[in-house]
């Protein structure tokens, strides 16, 4: 009975936990432009990020090693560092865009600049990550990401043409003035949205950090194999939100309230206050978790002590890092650049960087020595391997399409 | 590889900002006016739904204040164009005025909310619904 409520609860945290602003911000933004026509890019997404989640729980179970420093062992030094800097300057980023997501939610509810906020969430996440347990954060800000439920809710009450929705969703192809650039460039956003590197950085720390073994493969898995798609399907919601009442009036997406405004058409003040909370706890909780993603990388990279587990006086210079991102994050939202803005940017950066996480993580993961009898099979590397070539593309297609659309205009 | 390189970029800086002054102009108009049409309506939005008691009134006044500083920004981008033919000209006076146009009304609306004052906010309604049709209808011009 206690396993299959770790198992429930696993699985709660990792629907709540899957959707960030990143996810939020583009999903509403694609579905305001393309209706659901890009809905199949947080399917493959979806599926890509399973997969590759899967190797790292894997990999964390048998080894008991997190996945980064393993990189640097079975890699070098040199191609290990290469990866660092490309995944920790997306995360960074992401950090600097969930903070200022935390910021614009309270904004919204008290009408007080977003910039007032900023510090007081910087704050925040800092103590949190200094007092709080680690599974007792990624719990209660996984659970409360869970409000975000309220989009499909939303969905239902806003009473859609579902046959529409569904001819839309099968018909993968650019709608009125946009053309197939910007359709490419937002299915590379969705993309990079879905497969954040820190979301495979933090998931295998949090292994070591909750001493997974071998037993707890069958936890590890049900959390990437039900929890991560159910997000997916949170992600899907809001986007038909958008795509329901913003494609045919014109509205494009380009600020948190237009985000949660569908919501609030929907279900009224309730669900709008249900949705920010819902808003602060997935920002709150992915600031927490890029913010440990970075002391991760780093201090793995390094061979530093790292954990929240160890006493902090022991892994001093994980904090220190910790505390470093913050600052620069707080710093970078202080010259008052918009935090949907850099939201936008760091999906896309993400998408850039993606070969360069997840290529290590398929070695790591067919190495005898790390993970005994349990390397990937036939069929995983098959998978594997079209999604590595997937990345590929979106990656070395990221920055011409950038430049093409100007950002998506 | 540095053929490669050189085609790559070339076929870049082609599409992404040739044309004739009266093509450059009118894609120019229709960008401007679909984002400010998007901030019209989302004014239009909110205030409707203010109205049927579904936002608070600071979470409405929000979304109109950002919407403001999207319109200001669709039309400080547009009022930097230089239109070079009379055609153009004609077209730069009309699309700056419409914007002009679109910026008062959304202003109007960001004002009453500050002040409470739901009726002002509602008068708005019928001049933010024009906008948002004349701005559509700048907006096809570059399909």
């Amino acid at each position: 009975m206690k396993k299959v409520l770790g198992v429930t609860l696993g699985i709660l945290t990792a629907i709540g936990g899957f959707v960030d602003i990143g996810d939020l911000v583009t999903n509403a933004l694609v579905g305001a432009r393309f209706g659901l026509h890009l809905a199949w890019v947080v399917i493959v997404g979806v599926i890509g990020i399973c997969l590759y989640a899967e190797m790292c729980g894997r990999v964390v179970a048998m080894s008991g090693r997190p996945v980064f420093d393993l990189i640097r062992e079975r890699l070098g030094p040199r191609t290990g560092l290469l990866t660092l800097v490309a995944s920790f300057l997306v995360t960074l980023l992401t950090l600097i865009a969930e903070i200022g997501g935390v910021a614009l939610a309270f904004e919204l509810a008290s009408g007080v600049n977003y910039l007032l906020w900023m510090p007081l969430a910087a704050f925040a996440v800092w103590l949190v990550i200094w007092r709080v347990k680690f599974s007792r954060l990624e719990q209660v800000f996984g659970l409360m990401g869970l409000l975000l439920v309220v989009f499909a809710v939303a969905l239902f009450k806003l009473g859609p043409d579902w046959g529409e929705l569904l001819h839309q969703a099968t018909r993968p192809h650019p709608i009125g003035h946009e053309d197939w650039s910007t359709y490419a460039y937002f299915a590379i956003a969705l993309f990079g949205a879905a497969m954040t590197p820190y979301e495979v950085f933090f998931f295998s720390s949090g292994g070591v950090e909750e001493k997974w073994t071998r037993r707890d493969l069958v936890t590890a898995r049900s959390n990437v194999f039900v929890g991560f798609p159910l997000g997916g399907i949170l992600s899907l919601a809001i986007m038909g939100c958008t795509a329901v009442l913003f494609l045919p009036a014109g509205i494009q997406v380009g600020t948190l309230g237009q985000v949660t405004l569908p919501v609030a058409v929907a279900l009224g003040k309730i669900g709008l206050a249900i949705v920010l909370i819902g808003v602060f706890a997935a920002t709150f909780g992915a600031a927490l978790e890029t913010a440990l993603s970075c002391g991760y990388t780093i201090a793995q990279y390094r061979g530093w002590q790292w954990g929240k587990l160890v006493r902090p006086r022991e892994a001093s210079r994980f904090h220190v890092v910790m505390i470093v991102c913050i600052v620069l994050a707080m710093l970078t939202l202080l010259t008052s650049v918009d935090p949907v803005l850099v939201t936008e940017y760091s999906v896309v950066f993400a998408a850039m960087a993606l070969p360069l996480t997840y290529l290590p993580i398929l070695i790591v993961a067919n190495d005898p020595d790390y993970v005994g009898k349990e390397t990937n099979g036939p069929l995983r590397n098959a998978f594997g391997l079209v999604y590595l070539a997937l990345l590929v593309v979106a990656s070395l297609a990221a920055i011409p399409l950038m430049i093409i659309t100007k950002g998506g205009q | 590889m540095r053929r490669a390189v050189a085609i790559t970029l070339l076929t870049i800086l082609i599409l992404s900002g040739c044309g004739s002054p009266d093509q450059k102009l009118r894609s120019a108009a229709a960008q401007s006016a679909r984002s400010a049409a998007s901030e019209v309506s989302t004014t239009r939005l909110a205030v409707e739904q203010l109205r049927a008691q579904h936002l608070w009134t600071r979470s409405a006044g929000q979304i109109v204040k950002d919407a403001e500083k999207g319109v200001e920004t669709a039309a400080s981008s547009f009022s930097a164009q230089q239109p070079s033919t009379p055609t153009s000209t004609r077209l730069y006076e009309q699309v700056t005025k419409t914007l002009d146009d679109a910026q008062t009304a959304v202003t109007a609306v960001r004002i009453a909310l500050g002040n409470d004052d739901l009726a002002a906010a509602e008068q708005q309604l019928p001049a933010l619904r024009q906008s948002a049709t004349d701005l559509s209808r700048i907006g096809e011009l570059a399909q």
